[in-house]
């Protein structure tokens, strides 16, 4: 564990030195990821708007819930970028060297890039948050508690995606073709998680609460923070839920690379 | 350097797989070139299938969502169920207009330097590689939009009710265009490799602005009055707006006039550039 | 006799190639035996596609074997991954351990870190392989802008760094000038001598294996065909000489038969004549008497027994079968 993270702030080191060069990209990214970022929160709004809330969700709810959403999903784009473009270490056989370190696989490969030009997403989504909280009043009263409830959001969202990718790239193991893949275990739910979950169908909402954890991520943080229902105990089972589903996931990461096959003969 | 080869008629060309026997037409140099980047598809038919089921997912997330906002309600020219059929008709034409190759491949033969013996064979580029694109776009219309179309009608939503005799000549030709525009628009974004390192931000720029402006979850006539007006003479409304519109019987006619400039334009666009780029491969050097 | 450092009892890996209906299981290793005594330089050779990559891949944990063992220093390389790879040094001569857009040195501070290398060690250990490899050239340039030759210097260093016990080299000479492969034998050379460091290498260059290795384990079609040193296989084989004749008029050869011992004989239908033979069975002077009954004699050049020549003649011998 201690060794695990050693090496990881070593190697972060190392690549935030050699990215230096690369600084004009960082705001470069930052611009093209707030275009982004305000097109799908401008659908999201539009459509919230529109028909005038959702399930008793004002916009300005969907608004946090979307900031929530963007701020968690930024982190794993940081630190887990190896992750998200797994396919190059299956497809050429990079995965070989990676066997040959004396560490977690997991780690070594994670370690490999610390991706600070999708930093953009942590930074508008903190910022949406920021602007939905204000307008909605939640920081006029218990400033701190709300900002602490929604770091903790922020926390398990984090854990939950970390899982969920960690998850897709194991299936690589045995498809070899990551990107295929992402869109379901990924992409799919991280938009439904824009939106309040009471809006899908039972046999969806379960899939968000089990097999693609979402729920913990973003949904449930949300009703804590807006006094929806749950109080503030269910911040803790959302943070429970992340770290059971990253700990199923890095299982699941160990069996797929005992069926690695490299590659040639 | 185009017009000379243009003038002599083509001996060999590779793609893929196809070689074009000696003294092969123009015409239908295009039309192996598009067989070719079909083909090549069908090795991955498998995968793509695991990315159709992300689709699906995608396609009944927002049908849920409209389904629970809209309840019964008329939206604008929509009631509440064709909401639900346009967002599942917009999955399935996503795919053969957005949802394409990021440029074509071009960015690769731009940073290898190939682009240069490409663009020198005997067959002009910029019809070459929007016929490969085309070509793409007919896999994705079979292998992506097909299984998409089954699993929505299975579901119910698909809007097959709608889709009367007369207007499957117009349905038609706004596919077309949405093909089209899609292609150009690759095009472009490969091409933009000449001038730039990535076409990363390229690619995300257009997939960001289609989310918005093609009108793929959110209707344009849905969107408040100034933009509405704005997005419809747009070129990304002709990516899924117009044809799945004309579908449902909803297209207003300025949408057809804007979509039809918009493909020349973008062609015009792209032959432009593409000489550009030559004289710049030739300054250089290759 | 002491435990070998590196044992293989009937390992075996099969790979599934293709999905469903169209699946297809190709036996990549077949039941194959050897052991390595610490120490050792041993060349792993065959023809391509014989199983030695994934013979190595198993030895160093990156595939787990279908059947059968493998125990490295006393280590499952698949269950003791970790412990092992601290004790293992690995290069594929293909592929780059080091981090390609850092200069050379912030590889090796890496990999201290990584390996967990004291500070001390790592310091002197550096020094030794500086001097050895004329690091301090280009140590401060990005790995991507490396010559082929500097870059393989300096993954040699980076897999030696930690001192590993075992050194696996797989194509280590791959695409190298003479120069570069002449620095990279004696440093590999020294490094066995010096350290005692056992070392697995493969290689389609026999001049590698004609210099470094102590014992050679051919395999083909994932079995093993030949295990002993290069004179062992001469002996198996036939030490092939050859020698060349040119004679001044053309040469009648029904004058005289070949003499017994001469395997192959290449005749180019003029003047000339190249005789492959035994040497064991035949002397080039035997040769020659019975070629002055076919012609005058002009000119006559002999090459000495090669290790290539030798496996050329296996490895044909191996296809015939």
């Amino acid at each position: 564990m201690l060794d695990g993270w050693r090496l990881y702030s070593a190697m972060a080191r190392m690549t935030l030195m050699a990215r230096t060069s690369y600084r004009a990209n960082f705001w470069l990214s930052l611009f093209f990821n707030l275009i982004m970022v305000t097109g799908e929160l401008a659908v999201t709004l539009l459509i919230v708007h529109r028909v005038h809330g959702i399930l008793g969700w004002t916009t300005y709810q969907v608004m946090l819930l979307y900031g929530l959403t963007a701020a968690s999903g930024g982190v794993f784009r940081v630190f887990l970028s190896e992750l998200h473009d797994f396919d190059r270490y299956l497809v050429n056989g990079e995965f070989d060297a990676i066997l040959t370190r004396p560490a977690h696989t997991w780690i070594t490969v994670v370690s490999r890039s610390v991706d600070l030009d999708q930093m953009g997403w942590v930074i508008e989504g903190v910022a949406i948050m920021a602007v939905a909280g204000s307008i909605l009043g939640l920081f006029r009263h218990h400033a701190l508690i709300a900002g602490a409830e929604l770091a903790m959001g922020v926390l398990a969202g984090s854990l939950v995606w970390m899982a969920l990718v960690t998850a897709v790239a194991a299936l690589g193991f045995f498809t070899t073709r990551v990107d295929e893949m992402q869109p379901m275990v990924l992409y799919g739910p991280q938009t439904a998680a824009t939106f309040p979950l009471s809006a899908y169908p039972t046999t969806l909402r379960t899939l968000f609460y089990t097999v693609l954890p979402v729920a913990f991520g973003s949904y449930v943080p949300a009703l804590v923070v807006l006094h929806k229902g749950p109080g503030p105990g269910a911040l803790m089972l959302c943070l429970g839920a992340g770290l059971l589903a990253l700990a199923l996931a890095l299982w699941f990461w160990q069996y797929g690379v005992r069926h690695y096959t490299s590659t040639g003969t | 350097m185009f017009r000379t080869h243009r003038r002599r008629p083509s001996i060999w060309y590779n793609s893929g797989s196809v070689t074009l026997p000696r003294g092969g037409r123009t015409t239908g140099v295009f039309f192996f070139v598009a067989r070719a980047s079909f083909r090549k598809n069908l090795a991955y038919v498998g995968a793509h299938m695991a990315n159709n089921a992300g689709s699906f997912l995608f396609g009944l997330i927002y049908i849920a969502l409209w389904h629970a906002a809209a309840r019964g309600r008329t939206l604008g020219p929509f009631h509440a169920h064709e909401l639900v059929n346009y967002i599942a008709l917009s999955q399935a034409v996503l795919w053969v207009s957005v949802f394409l190759p990021s440029g074509l491949d071009m960015a690769q033969q731009i940073r290898t330097g190939s682009v240069a013996m490409e663009m020198a064979r005997p067959v002009p580029y910029v019809p070459r590689m929007l016929a490969a694109g085309v070509g793409e776009a007919f896999y994705n219309l079979v292998f992506r939009s097909g299984p998409l179309v089954v699993a929505f009608t299975l579901l119910g939503v698909f809007p097959w009710a709608a889709f009367a005799m007369g207007k499957g000549l117009m349905v038609a030709v706004a596919l077309v265009m949405a093909v089209l525009t899609g292609v150009l628009f690759q095009y472009l974004i490969g091409l933009s490799a000449f001038w730039t390192v990535e076409t990363r931000w390229a690619r995300r720029l257009f997939l960001g602005l289609s989310v918005f402006m093609s009108g793929q979850l959110l209707p344009i006539p849905l969107m408040p009055h100034g933009l509405e007006q704005v997005l419809t003479w747009s070129p990304f409304q002709t990516l899924v707006s117009l044809p799945v519109s004309t579908w449902l019987g909803a297209e207003r006619p300025s949408a057809w006039v804007a979509g039809a400039l918009w493909v020349l334009l973008l062609y015009l666009g792209a032959y432009g550039l593409t000489r550009r780029a030559q004289r710049r491969l030739e300054v250089q050097g290759g | 006799m002491t435990r070998p450092i590196i044992a293989a009892d009937g390992l075996e890996k099969t790979f599934r190639r293709g999905r469903g209906l169209r699946a297809r299981v190709t036996q990549a290793v077949h039941p194959l035996s050897f052991a390595v005594e610490e120490g050792e330089f041993i060349g792993l050779l065959g023809p391509n596609g014989a199983g030695k990559s994934t013979t190595i891949k198993m030895m160093t944990g990156i595939l787990h074997p279908s059947g059968g063992s493998i125990e490295v220093d006393g280590l499952s390389p698949q269950r003791d991954r970790v412990a092992l790879a601290l004790r293992l040094g690995v290069v594929f001569g293909q592929r780059t351990q080091l981090w390609w857009d850092l200069p050379l040195i912030e590889s090796y501070r890496l990999l201290r870190v990584m390996y967990r290398v004291t500070q001390a060690d790592y310091a002197a250990r550096l020094q030794r392989m500086a001097e050895l490899l004329d690091l301090p050239a280009f140590w401060s340039t990005p790995v991507r802008q490396l010559s082929l030759g500097q870059r393989m210097r300096g993954e040699l260093a980076a897999a030696l760094l930690h001192r590993p016990r075992i050194l696996v080299l797989d194509e280590p000479t791959i695409g190298l000038d003479v120069t570069a492969k002449a620095e990279v034998r004696t440093f590999l050379r020294e490094e066995n001598a010096r350290e005692g460091t056992t070392v697995v290498l493969t290689t389609h260059d026999m001049a590698d294996v004609e210099e470094l290795c102590s014992r050679l384990l051919v395999i083909h079609e994932g079995t093993k065909m030949f295990d002993g040193s290069v004179a062992d296989l001469e002996a198996r084989v036939g030490a092939q000489s050859a020698l060349q004749v040119m004679f001044r008029g053309l040469p009648d050869w029904s004058r005289s038969e070949l003499p017994e011992g001469v395997e192959r004989a290449t005749l180019d239908g003029g003047h000339g004549a190249f005789l492959q033979y035994n040497r064991d069975k035949l002397s080039p002077a035997e040769i020659l008497m019975a070629m002055r009954l076919v012609g005058e004699i002009d000119d006559f050049r002999m090459e000495e027994p090669r290790l290539e020549s030798i496996m050329r003649a296996l490895y044909e011998t191996l296809g015939a079968s």
